[in-house]
């Protein structure tokens, strides 16, 4: 129970109970005060009627004395009115019969009891004794009176109690918001998320505790912020070239791979590398300054033109640059490219050289093939070497190589394995360091051909993103996990893959909301792995799915983590269950000390968010010392086995 | 006294008696009825010592003895009358205002015998007390209210019928012999009371007359005077 719920039920059944006591003291007394009019009433009336009759009755007339009585009885609320004589015989009286009800309920008369009290006074005429006058007043008037007293109080205490309850409420706000604040700043901070509390509250030791945990977060956050800094930096020095300030070879790769290999996004365009024909001579004749300054500028041209066609550009190696526009076909390609080339030799131009056939291209149309980055600059290498002896504008641009492409068969055999959810599932066990537990099994999908061999991934993957059979790649995969998990034969938790095209596809996010929900227990057991591209590029999408899944009692976490800049920041933000390293650099870890540096200040950072780092593609156990001794919460790949067919039973 | 009254007087003595039972002297506390003269104890007449004079040691002295020689005697019923209308007569005519400060003061009978002044009523009271004291019932005796016509002005006596249909004698301050009712044409009478007619009943028990003002000031000078005496009150 909240403080405000505690505070404000107690405070209002305070108020209930001191508006429950005045009511009860009020009617009492009010009960109290009617039964003294009674009988003072009865006492007044006897005396009243006594003297009138020791007056009227001379003679002793019975009639004056019966016609007294009936006047003073029609008058009042009297239930007897009797004039006994000195013998005791009745000399004159009247008495009621039966009467209408009162406008009071029966109960209330139980519960307030008023008695009919009796006065009694001497009658005398004279010195001569006529009886005794006795009185006995009715209390059906008081008690109608003490019940409309008791009503109305009911009534007003009733409008008291809510305007006081409403008061409350507004005051119990304005006290506790404060503490609002600092309940979910504390929530926040558990949860590592050193937020700032705005609000300074009035009241004394509650400023003392926000100022003090303000203090902290502060400096906590620096300690993130100022890692995260680092690590970055780090990222830039081991992933971007200094001076063209374009992704190196290998911030390329591990960029495009991510995207197009292992995020299936879809790649119908241009893959290109473009060579300064002779920059050594550029060099020498400008001075390294001013040639850097010319590659700089060169950089940002093709910065520009990746920005134009959402793609990516890279400085491959010394001369050489890469492009890769996924979007472009055609006519488009060659115009964009003819439009960089041309861009790049006035560039030259303009710093005192000769521009002419100073650049050359070599492009690749792609429509599915396989979409390893290196692959790709293997053959576009191939077209940049004819490029050299062409004279059409330096420009070289291949369609796409026969039997490279995607085989009509295998989109068959995809399509047909989809539509009968036909997959076949692997799964590859993490393990935690230290201890080598299993953290969790993360599920691979393949597919069978024709002869029941097992088709790679490298022909399955340009199938799925041409034909755009990424989401229901994804909707399968999850069916046949949920329904394994469902059927009790995997004790560890599960990861699978989302692609990104199902990640901004609304549709899916509900579909899989609903699936999830339908399947409380297996869903508390599952992680929902999204490729750090994926998150970087549809933020939104990637934190509607986590607060679905959160809902659901699954979990997300990032896949091929630390090739974008800032990431940490969305880390922060999202808060994953865990990350897993990019691939490319566990092998560099051991190799290049820049990676290394990096990764340790993407550990440290991690650490302080309290996300767990996996190391992945790791093939040789004797790393696991040195990956234990960076940080790492856990390790995949080959060191720990291959992937297995999953569940168990089925491969059996 | 009424038997309701009676019994919760009774049980209120049982229960002081019961605290009184630790006492090692184990001396039972002295008890009567509030305006009777037994109620003047020694501490009373000092306080009424201190309160109207030394003088009035001797006056309630007085009353007590004139009481207790009446009590044990089998003089006749008119004998008795006689000797207390005699015996209250001689205090003093004192106006309430003069006396006690006040319009209308009704004092109780030591305050009366104490300060040795009164007025018509306390007359009155101080005689029904009296004959209550000695054994007359409440039932036969009456205050009323009177014109007294010589002096036309209000006045009050105390009147004792032997018979519910009788001739009442009229126990008055102004005369002194006691003398029937029908002997008084310069009284008219308007109304009577005693303290039987005066509580009103309820639900089967007897609550207080605190309309009758004076008499429920009277009855709380009373029950004060017992305190003050040092006594609890019980049925004679």
């Amino acid at each position: 129970m909240t403080l405000e719920r505690r505070l404000a039920s107690a405070t209002s059944a305070l108020v209930l109970a001191a508006l429950i006591g005045v009511q009860v003291i009020y009617v009492r007394d009010a009960h109290r005060h009617q039964q003294k009019q009674l009988e003072s009433l009865a006492q007044d009336a006897a005396t009243a009627i006594g003297l009138s009759l020791g007056v009227l009755m001379r003679d002793g007339d019975r009639v004056v004395a019966q016609t007294v009585i009936n006047a003073a009885f029609d008058r009042g609320h009297y239930e007897r009115i009797e004039l006994v004589g000195a013998t005791g015989e009745l000399l004159a009286g009247r008495a009621l019969g039966t009467l209408r009800p009162g406008r009071y309920p029966a109960w209330f008369a139980g519960l307030f009891r008023l008695d009919a009290p009796t006065a009694e006074s001497l009658v005398t005429t004279g010195w001569r004794q006529i009886g005794k006058l006795r009185v006995t007043v009715h209390p059906r008037y008081a008690y109608e009176q003490l019940w409309a007293t008791a009503r109305d109080t009911i009534l007003y205490l009733l409008v008291i109690y809510a305007v006081a309850l409403v008061l409350l409420r507004l005051l119990m706000r304005g006290v506790l918001r404060p503490l609002l604040a600092i309940e979910r700043a504390a929530q926040s901070v558990a949860r590592r998320d050193y937020v700032q509390i705005a609000e300074r509250p009035g009241t004394r030791e509650l400023a003392r505790v926000v100022e003090a945990m303000n203090a902290m977060s502060a400096k906590v956050a620096e300690a993130i912020s100022g890692e995260a800094a680092r690590a970055d930096a780090l990222q830039q020095a081991v992933q971007v070239d200094e001076v063209s300030g374009l992704l190196n070879r290998g911030g390329f790769t591990g960029r495009f791979d991510t995207a197009y290999a292992q995020d299936r996004e879809r790649f119908d365009g241009v893959f290109a590398l473009l060579q300064f024909a002779d920059l050594a001579a550029i060099d020498r004749e400008l001075g390294r300054a001013r040639c850097d300054e010319m590659l700089g500028a060169a950089g940002r041209l093709l910065l520009a033109a990746a920005a134009a066609g959402q793609g990516l550009a890279g400085r491959w190696a010394g001369p050489l640059f890469v492009l890769a526009l996924p979007s472009k076909g055609g006519t488009d390609a060659s115009a964009a490219l003819d439009q960089v080339r041309a861009g790049l030799e006035q560039l030259i131009a303009e710093y005192g050289r000769d521009g002419q056939a100073a650049v050359r291209v070599g492009a690749l149309r792609c429509t599915g093939e396989d979409l390893g980055a290196e692959a790709l600059a293997g053959a576009a290498f191939d077209a940049l070497a004819r490029a050299d002896f062409s004279s059409g504008g330096g420009i070289e641009l291949r369609a796409p190589a026969s039997g490279v492409g995607v085989a009509p068969a295998t989109a068959a055999v995809v399509r047909e394995a989809l539509a009968g959810r036909k997959l076949r599932l692997y799964g590859q066990v993490a393990y935690s360091l230290p201890g080598r537990r299993p953290l969790h099994v993360e599920i691979m999908a393949r597919i069978a051909g024709p002869g029941g061999t097992v088709l790679p991934a490298s022909e399955i993957i340009p199938v799925i993103s041409q034909q755009g059979l990424a989401r229901q790649m994804d909707e399968t995969v999850v069916e046949s996990v949920l329904g394994a998990l469902s059927a009790a034969v995997e004790p560890r938790l599960v990861a699978v893959n989302l692609s990104v095209r199902s990640l901004v596809d609304g549709d899916f996010i509900d579909w899989l909301s609903a699936k999830l929900a339908r399947a409380p227990g297996a869903a508390g057991r599952l992680v929902f792995e999204l490729s750090e591209h994926g998150v970087a590029q549809n933020e939104a999408a990637a934190a509607r799915l986590a607060d679905v899944l959160g809902k659901a009692g699954s979990a997300m976490a990032i896949d091929h983590f630390g090739m974008h800049r800032n990431s940490l920041a969305i880390v922060r933000r999202l808060r994953p269950a865990y990350l897993k390293l990019a691939a490319l650099h566990t092998p560099a870890l051991r190799s290049d000390p820049g990676t290394r540096f990096f990764v340790d200040s993407l550990l440290r950072a991690a650490r302080q968010l309290d996300v767990p780092l996996i190391a992945q593609a790791v093939e040789d156990a004797g790393v696991l010392a040195d990956l234990e001794a960076l940080g790492f919460a856990g390790y995949q790949g080959y060191a720990a086995g291959a992937p297995a067919a999953w569940p168990a039973s089925r491969a059996s | 006294m009424r038997p309701a009254q009676i019994r919760s007087y009774a049980g209120a003595v049982l229960a002081a008696a019961g605290l009184l039972a630790h006492s090692a002297l184990l001396q039972a506390q002295p008890r009567t009825e509030p305006g009777f003269s037994v109620a003047a104890t020694e501490r009373l007449i000092q306080a009424y010592e201190r309160r109207f004079g030394p003088p009035s040691r001797a006056r309630i002295e007085g009353w007590k003895r004139f009481a207790a020689e009446n009590r044990d005697t089998n003089a006749a019923e008119r004998a008795l009358i006689d000797a207390v209308n005699g015996f209250f007569n001689r205090l003093r005519f004192v106006d309430d205002q003069a006396h006690w400060g006040e319009a209308d003061y009704w004092a109780t009978p030591a305050e009366s015998v104490g300060s040795g002044g009164a007025d018509c009523e306390d007359y009155a009271i101080a005689k029904y007390f009296a004959l209550r004291e000695l054994g007359v019932p409440a039932a036969r005796l009456r205050m009323v209210y009177v014109r007294a016509t010589r002096l036309d002005q209000a006045h009050m006596v105390l009147a004792f019928y032997a018979r519910a249909d009788a001739d009442p004698l009229v126990l008055d301050n102004l005369e002194p012999a006691v003398r029937p009712a029908s002997q008084r044409s310069d009284l008219i009478p308007v109304y009577s009371f005693n303290d039987e007619a005066i509580w009103v009943e309820t639900r089967g028990r007897v609550g207080s007359p605190q309309q009758i003002r004076n008499w429920s000031a009277l009855l709380e000078r009373l029950q004060r005077e017992l305190a003050l005496a040092g006594l609890s009150r019980v049925a004679p």
